[in-house]
């Protein structure tokens, strides 16, 4: 059974179709990628899996659960988490703060269990902070956990946001333009980070990149989506080398 | 100097009881991005609370003491639950709509608290007296200051609780989300955190505050009626403005700043002035510093 399939998704926004019946399946373990260009829908296939959109038609399910009735919060909660092509950290709020928010998950957060929880807050907080440190080593960053994540510079922020991510244990991991911004040098280390997280976790990714060496490099399957629809999918070469892809990248060919 | 120090103590404890509530509003505009015009009214149902739980607690309580505690307490819980039912039933529904919406709602509960409360077999519009919670006597006396027990009481409780709300922000795992929801909602429910279920506890918090400091306000200013809300309501709205609304240490700067400013406006200039001076001040910030003393700069992105 695959671990994520859209059937048939389609959401409108009035008149506008921005994703028209899309229909795709990721794996288990899977690194995969979307592209597409300016405006195909890619975010907005993101926004629908993770619960930002609810489908006008068509069906997501989850490890063979319907994700499409549940919140954000509670889709976060079954395994998906996600970053977003606009850095969206907690500014104002130390690193290991912002990964902290992302274990809330895990827990209960109600009035009482937070009262409750007072009792035994010191265990709680020690192995709280024995995670994050062990998330913040993995990625180099423990030497930064106490500084205030709109500090950070650019790359760190970006790295923070997948570490955020992480926290949420999810067994799905959603990218949007991991490599926005990022220079040569960089992404070559994104790279390597992006299969160094999908063999360490052991989780799925899903990317959304314009960088065409990025996505060609790691993803093993790549869907092709424009104007909201699927126009091709297959491996790095196969996508290369269809016309329909080139088509939609360059325009149409003279005659 | 006596004259000065007794306005300072009178400006503090008066200060003190102002930062419980312009806690509340703060917190929730953290949170939603909008003011609850009804958290004053949320307030003088605090006071009300603790009119007719008294005589219950009294009789089973032996000391007073023990019974000014449970009658805080109640007050804080029944104002705590007030502010979630007000959330869920008149906010909640318009999660989605522009702030205006919302913000003309929230004047709409405020006003329907406020004459509900008049209603004479509810609380009745007339003036009822608060019970003595603490005997007034003097800690401070025959150096020309006057420093009564009450106000010690009142600055005592209010320096708690506000301690104890820096730890429930800063600490614990509720906090730590209502943080991250006031710095990015979206992001922050992306996150796994059930967004609502904060609010609620922001609003929770925020009127429990709010029942607090209309205990230590009716200790001091015993006369009571369903109208009381409004004034102090809108004074500690200045004083959340002032410190720069959605900074909960600004809210309590902003506090002690105004109740200073009104004692002393009151004991050194005329006491008709005191709440002149106030929203003089209003004034005067959203010229000069929007954003407020201890406020970020914001610009809002269109």
């Amino acid at each position: 059974m695959s671990l994520l399939a859209l059937n048939n998704v389609t959401i409108r926004f009035g008149g506008l179709t921005a994703v028209g019946n899309l229909t795709e399946t990721f794996e288990q373990g899977s690194l995969s990628g979307i592209i597409g260009p300016n405006g195909a829908g890619k975010t907005t296939v993101f926004n629908l899996i993770t619960g930002v959109y609810d489908p006008t038609e068509g069906g997501i399910t989850f490890g063979g659960r319907d994700i499409v009735p549940l919140k954000p919060y509670q889709i976060a909660n079954v395994g998906i988490a996600r970053t977003f092509q606009n850095i969206r950290l907690f500014g104002g709020m130390t690193v290991s703060d912002n990964i902290r928010v992302a274990f809330n998950n895990n827990a209960k957060s109600g009035l009482f269990a937070s009262v409750m929880q007072l009792f035994n807050y010191q265990r709680e907080e020690e192995n709280y902070h024995k995670q994050i440190d062990h998330l913040l080593d993995m990625f180099g960053m423990l030497d930064k956990r106490n500084e205030m994540a709109k500090n950070l510079n650019y790359g760190d922020q970006r790295r923070l946001e997948i570490v955020r991510a992480l926290a949420c244990k999810p067994k799905l991991l959603l990218l949007d333009e991991p490599a926005a911004g990022m220079n040569p040098t960089e992404k070559q280390e994104l790279m390597k980070l992006i299969r160094y997280i999908r063999d360490t976790f052991n989780i799925a990714i899903i990317l959304i990149e314009h960088d065409m060496k990025v996505v060609m490099g790691i993803c093993e399957r790549i869907t092709v989506i424009d104007y909201g629809h699927k126009i091709a999918v297959g491996t790095p070469e196969e996508v290369k080398s269809n016309p329909k892809v080139i088509e939609a990248y360059l325009g149409e060919p003279a005659h | 100097m006596e004259e000065f120090l007794q306005q300072v103590i009178n400006g503090l404890s008066l200060g003190a009881i102002y930062a419980l509530i312009a806690l509340g509003y703060t917190m929730i505009y953290g949170v939603l991005r909008f003011i609850n015009f009804a958290h004053g009214d949320v307030f003088m149902v605090g006071a009300y609370i603790g009119f007719f739980i008294y005589p219950l607690l009294s009789e089973s309580l032996e000391t007073g003491y023990l019974t000014a505690f449970a009658v805080l307490l109640a007050a804080m819980l029944g104002c705590g639950l007030l502010g979630v039912t007000i959330e869920f039933l008149a906010y909640r529904p318009l999660r989605n709509r522009p702030k205006l919406t919302v913000l003309i709602t929230a004047i709409g509960v405020s006003l329907f608290l406020e004459y509900t409360g008049q209603i004479d077999f509810v609380f009745g519009a007339d003036y009822k007296t608060y019970p003595t919670l603490v005997e007034r006597s003097a800690v401070l006396s025959g150096s020309g200051l006057s420093l009564g027990s009450d106000q010690v009481i009142v600055f005592v409780v209010a320096i708690g609780l506000m301690l104890l709300l820096r730890v429930i922000v800063m600490k614990t795992k509720i906090g730590i989300a209502m943080r991250a929801l006031s710095m990015n909602l979206s992001a922050a429910s992306l996150m796994g955190i059930n967004t609502n279920r904060v609010i609620s506890f922001t609003f929770f918090i925020g009127s429990a505050l709010a029942g607090a400091g209309a205990t230590l306000y009716a200790i001091s200013y015993p006369k009571i009626n369903p109208l009381m809300g409004v004034l102090p309501g809108l004074k500690a709205f200045v004083a959340a403005v002032l410190g720069g609304i959605g900074n909960i240490p600004g809210a309590v700067f902003g506090s002690f700043f105004i109740g200073t400013a009104e004692t002393m406006t009151a004991g050194y200039i005329s006491p008709t002035f005191r709440d002149a001076i106030v929203f003089g001040i209003l004034i005067l910030i959203l010229i000069f510093k929007p954003s407020g003393l201890l406020g970020k700069g914001g610009v809002e992105k269109v």
